[in-house]
């Protein structure tokens, strides 16, 4: 067995057993940190009030109850309406699947003329694109009030799927154009031989061995647009809200008494989405995190 | 014609995503600051009135408050996030079996919300009934934690909050920086002698410094934009104590009716990400020009 | 009838001139290589021929036809590239009838051509896996038959062997060279390595910085380079470059080398020179390793005591430096001889088969040699 990163020939024997054990506390200290509030969410919203007003936050339920999971599902109050979070659920999927679909779309066309049909100043355009990626949102929540308003589309769902399309692409259009610099111009040389056009070459051969950069794209986008709420408080109202926003309602509502098992049921709710796409495709979501920084 | 067209459709194709990427970025950002040089209350008024609503910005205290609380968090959440990170970093490469697992555990608060984690965190900070009573509970009578209503200390429950979501981001970026090291530059300080704490102080450690100023751009960007974590662990209070920039400028825009203040709040922002980003981006091109 | 003709093509990228007034005629059936080093604008050249780039000036004619602005398609070529360029999601069978079918052409067609060419290249047993489970060979050899189902009228290749370890090498040259003997198709043919031109080709065009050098068949490159340029660079180990003066001695011309220690003169009054050089002019005298050898006692030899520097054995012969001129010069000795790191011994410059050009502006003075 190799110790740490390099094994050492004759290396200083017991010192290293410690360090080993050392390494293993701190490792473990930090599962603690990071599970704990998972745990809390989890076993709170098990609880019954009663419960949580008594004990102590980080013991388990003695009696367990998913009413707390019931009420936030169809019947918490929103606002004013009572309807739970399955509406603002759906309002979430509504926005986000669109938006995921188009804004990734237009990234891959994008990186494939970005990197495969050089023109004059091509370099100019994919500066302009990318730097949307770095401005903070504030700056542009008052013309994008005003924009939706004129268009008809301002408190729906229409407006945020607009919305996070425009601001997508920046990010959508980075990855692609990342990946396929990689991929060798030869091809496209060859299938121009070959007779194909533009449009041949990227749905025929382009797109065909896109799937690892697809997956990352549409998971980043996925959990980006789900997880939105800045845009989701600037410009949806009412009915048309994504479930951030609800959830925030929820917890943060000034009226009634304070139901924190329905709290964290509801926050478990809008969070589990993503949660879950990220324990079974976390590579892919890590290698997203990673594509844009460590390159710069 | 047919030819013209074939000849420019890339460009032809790439030209809405252009064209939104010109309107919605750039021309709102142009319309933002032009909007922060009016008089502009509810609705916008184009008259140029210079630096009105500058000079009003500087004059609010709460203003001052958010800008405090920007450098304050800013620091402290770089700060710990590279800390905390690179300890990780360091600990996870040393070829463990369940480094998976682990970086699996370390990671996933990225993939939640803040207002998911802010509701957590809101809980476990509850002052009575969260973490002060669950200390108290095992023994610590005298226990208190109320920094989330404290005026005072607030901005540290925010932080902590923060830096919970975003340490694992780092580790990730600093992980996949060790590993890009060169073994065999290792493998010959280990040959002339040197043992491991020393290897990573004056190897490992001066050879990530791309890697240490990614996730330095990374985290101001992110402290700069926070918004999500306040609204949902603070409301930006008590009263307006952690109050940031962000929560500033929609305050201003979306309840307050002055979008010629939040204009200029929003062009400040914009200002200071680009004056970190800029010279970043271009420092990064310009060495890349050299390889 | 001349299958391909370049005029004047001249390329700008920018404001640097990467090809510079190249006039190039190929035969029908011919193989003609584009060779040279790196930069020399080679790869730019056949990118040009095959219509993926545009001449900034001067016109490509593919069969008495302008197609200055003809689309690749359109051209009639096929193109093997370095890295073979296969659809990686398609397999092999799809991957070769992909540009028939963008054609349009009928299926049963398709499939005539695909059997054929699958038979040509024994590629049967690889026509239905990805190219991710071919190895390099196998790659290349699906490459030359997507190429060669569109029956063009003229074949590219584009250092088609250089990803190639050694021995594979070898073995694809020979197929090559099968293939064209059999099809009698035209190719042009760019690669960096030497030998691999003067194997291939009919012909073979040296380029340097963006301009020919020299055209001719092998042999005539090997005996006769134009200019010192080509001289150095075809045939492996490179040709020897003596510098040194012109010396008229009793009516005759002789060359005396630098640095020499003694006052050695290489006859050269044998050659038929284009310009008589004056008395005391700078020449530079080419001869080729094959011809320092051994002394043999026939005449137009000259002899004298070498120093020896390093010795590489390959089994058939020794090839030897040896210290001359001040510099160095290469010979090559039967195996049996025995050289010694260090000591002097007698080596003999066969003056028969020499070059000799002018040092300033490095073009030939010597009249190209006839095959007697």
């Amino acid at each position: 067995m190799s110790e740490g990163r390099f094994s050492t020939a004759g290396a200083a024997g017991t010192r290293l057993t410690i360090s080993r054990w050392l390494l293993f506390l701190v490792l473990g200290a930090f599962v603690l940190v990071y599970l704990t509030p998972f745990y809390v969410m989890i076993s709170t919203s098990l609880k019954s009030l009663d419960e949580i007003r008594v004990g102590s936050m980080l013991a388990w339920p003695e009696t367990l109850t998913v009413a707390s999971w019931a009420k936030a599902w169809g019947s918490a109050c929103v606002g004013i309406q009572c309807d739970g979070v399955k509406p603002f659920f759906w309002n979430s999927v509504q926005i986000t699947a669109p938006a995921v679909v188009i804004s990734t779309l237009l990234g891959a066309i994008n990186g494939y003329v970005l990197t495969k049909w050089r023109f004059r100043f091509d370099n100019i355009v994919f500066a302009l694109i990318l730097f949307g990626c770095f401005i903070p949102f504030q700056v542009v929540l008052l013309p994008m009030a005003r924009v939706l308003g004129i268009l008809g589309l301002s408190g729906s769902v229409g407006g945020l799927v607009l919305v996070h399309i425009v601001y997508g692409i920046g990010f959508t259009t980075l990855f692609f154009r990342n990946f396929y610099i990689t991929v060798p111009s030869e091809l496209v040389k060859a299938a121009t031989i070959d007779g194909a056009g533009f449009l041949t070459i990227f749905t025929k051969i382009m797109l065909p061995l896109s799937l690892p950069i697809i997956v990352v794209t549409v998971i980043w986008q996925f959990t980006q647009i789900w997880n939105d709420f800045l845009f989701g408080v600037s410009f949806s109202a009412g009915g048309g809200q994504p479930i951030t926003v609800a959830l925030n309602n929820i917890v943060n509502s000034s009226t009634g008494v304070k139901e924190y098992n329905l709290d964290m049921a509801a926050a478990i709710i809008a969070g589990l989405p993503t949660l879950l796409v990220y324990v079974f495709a976390g590579r892919y979501f890590v290698r997203g995190l990673t594509a844009g920084s460590v390159k710069g | 014609m047919h030819k013209w067209l074939q000849d420019h459709l890339p460009k032809i194709v790439l030209a809405p995503s252009f064209a939104m990427v010109v309107v919605f970025v750039y021309g709102f950002i142009a319309w933002t600051a032009y909007i922060s040089f009016t008089n502009s209350k509810l609705l916008p008024r184009y008259q140029f009135e210079g630096l009105l609503q500058y000079r009003k910005l500087w004059e609010m205290d709460r203003w001052h408050v958010a800008l405090d609380n920007l450098f304050v968090f800013s620091a402290l959440f770089i700060l710990f996030c590279m800390a905390i990170g690179l300890l990780l970093a360091i600990l996870l490469d040393q070829r463990i079996r369940i480094e998976g697992a682990l970086r699996t555990i370390y990671l996933y608060p990225m993939a939640l919300s803040f207002i998911v984690t802010g509701t957590a965190w809101k809980w476990i900070l509850n002052p009575g009934l969260g973490i002060e009573k669950a200390v108290r509970e095992l023994g610590f009578e005298n226990f208190e934690f109320n920094w989330l209503v404290d005026p005072e200390f607030a901005i540290y429950t925010i932080v902590i909050a923060g830096v919970w979501q975003s340490s694992g981001f780092v580790m990730a970026i600093f992980l996949a920086g060790l590993r890009s090291i060169d073994d065999e530059i290792i493998k010959a300080a280990y040959i002339d002698g040197a043992n491991l704490p020393r290897i990573y102080l004056r190897i490992i450690i001066p050879s990530m410094r791309a890697t240490f100023l990614s996730a330095f751009i990374v985290l101001a960007h992110l402290a700069i934009k926070s918004f999500d974590l306040i609204v949902v662990l603070t409301r930006g209070g008590p009263g307006y104590a952690t109050d940031m920039p962000a929560t500033f400028m929609y305050a201003m825009a979306f309840s307050r009716g002055r979008i010629g203040l939040a204009a200029a709040s929003a062009t400040i922002m914009i200002i200071t990400v680009m004056a970190i980003i800029i010279p970043y981006l271009y420092s990064e091109l310009r060495s890349k020009r050299h390889e | 009838m001349t299958s391909l003709a370049l005029r004047d093509v001249t390329k700008y990228f920018g404001s640097t001139m990467v090809l510079n007034n190249i006039n190039l005629e190929v035969e029908d059936g011919e193989f003609l290589v584009l060779v040279g080093p790196s930069g020399c604008g080679k790869s730019t050249l056949l990118n040009i021929i095959a219509g993926l780039e545009v001449s900034t000036d001067g016109d490509i004619l593919i069969g008495d036809r302008r197609v200055n602005n003809v689309h690749p398609k359109d051209r009639d070529i096929a193109m093997v590239f370095q890295s073979y360029a296969l659809y990686p999601t398609m397999t092999v069978r799809k991957n070769i009838r992909f540009g028939l079918e963008v054609r349009g052409i009928a299926r049963d067609k398709i499939d005539a051509s695909l059997n054929n060419v699958a038979d040509l290249l024994q590629i049967r047993e690889l026509l239905d896996r990805k190219p991710s489970q071919l190895s390099g060979g196998q790659r290349q050899r699906v490459a030359m038959a997507r190429a060669l189902v569109r029956d063009p009228s003229i074949f590219l290749f584009d250092e088609p062997l250089s990803n190639l370890d050694a021995k594979l090498r070898v073995e694809m040259r020979v197929e090559i060279k099968r293939l064209h003997h059999r099809l009698k198709t035209t190719v042009v043919y760019v690669t960096h390595d030497q030998i691999e031109a003067m194997n291939l080709a009919t012909r073979i065009a040296v380029l340097a910085k963006g301009s020919v050098r020299q055209v001719g068949a092998p042999q005539e490159l090997y005996d006769s380079p134009a200019n010192m340029f080509v001289a150095g660079f075809i045939g492996s180990p490179a040709m020897n470059l003596i510098h040194g003066v012109v010396v008229k001695h009793d009516g005759r011309l002789f060359v005396q080398p630098d640095n020499s220690a003694d006052d050695s003169l290489l006859r050269i009054d044998h050659c038929e020179l284009t310009a008589v050089p004056e008395d005391g002019a700078r020449i530079v005298l080419g001869i080729r390793p094959e011809y320092v050898s051994l002394s043999d006692g026939t005449a137009r030899h000259f002899d004298t005591n070498m120093i020896v520097e390093a010795i590489e054995s390959n089994g058939f012969d020794k090839h030897v430096t040896f210290q001359f001129s001040g510099r160095q010069i290469t010979g090559r000795l039967p195996s049996h001889a025995e050289p010694v790191v260090g000591k002097s011994m007698q080596v003999a410059l066969d003056l028969s088969h020499i070059s000799l050009f002018d040092e300033q502006s490095e073009i030939r003075i010597s009249r190209p040699h006839r095959k007697s």
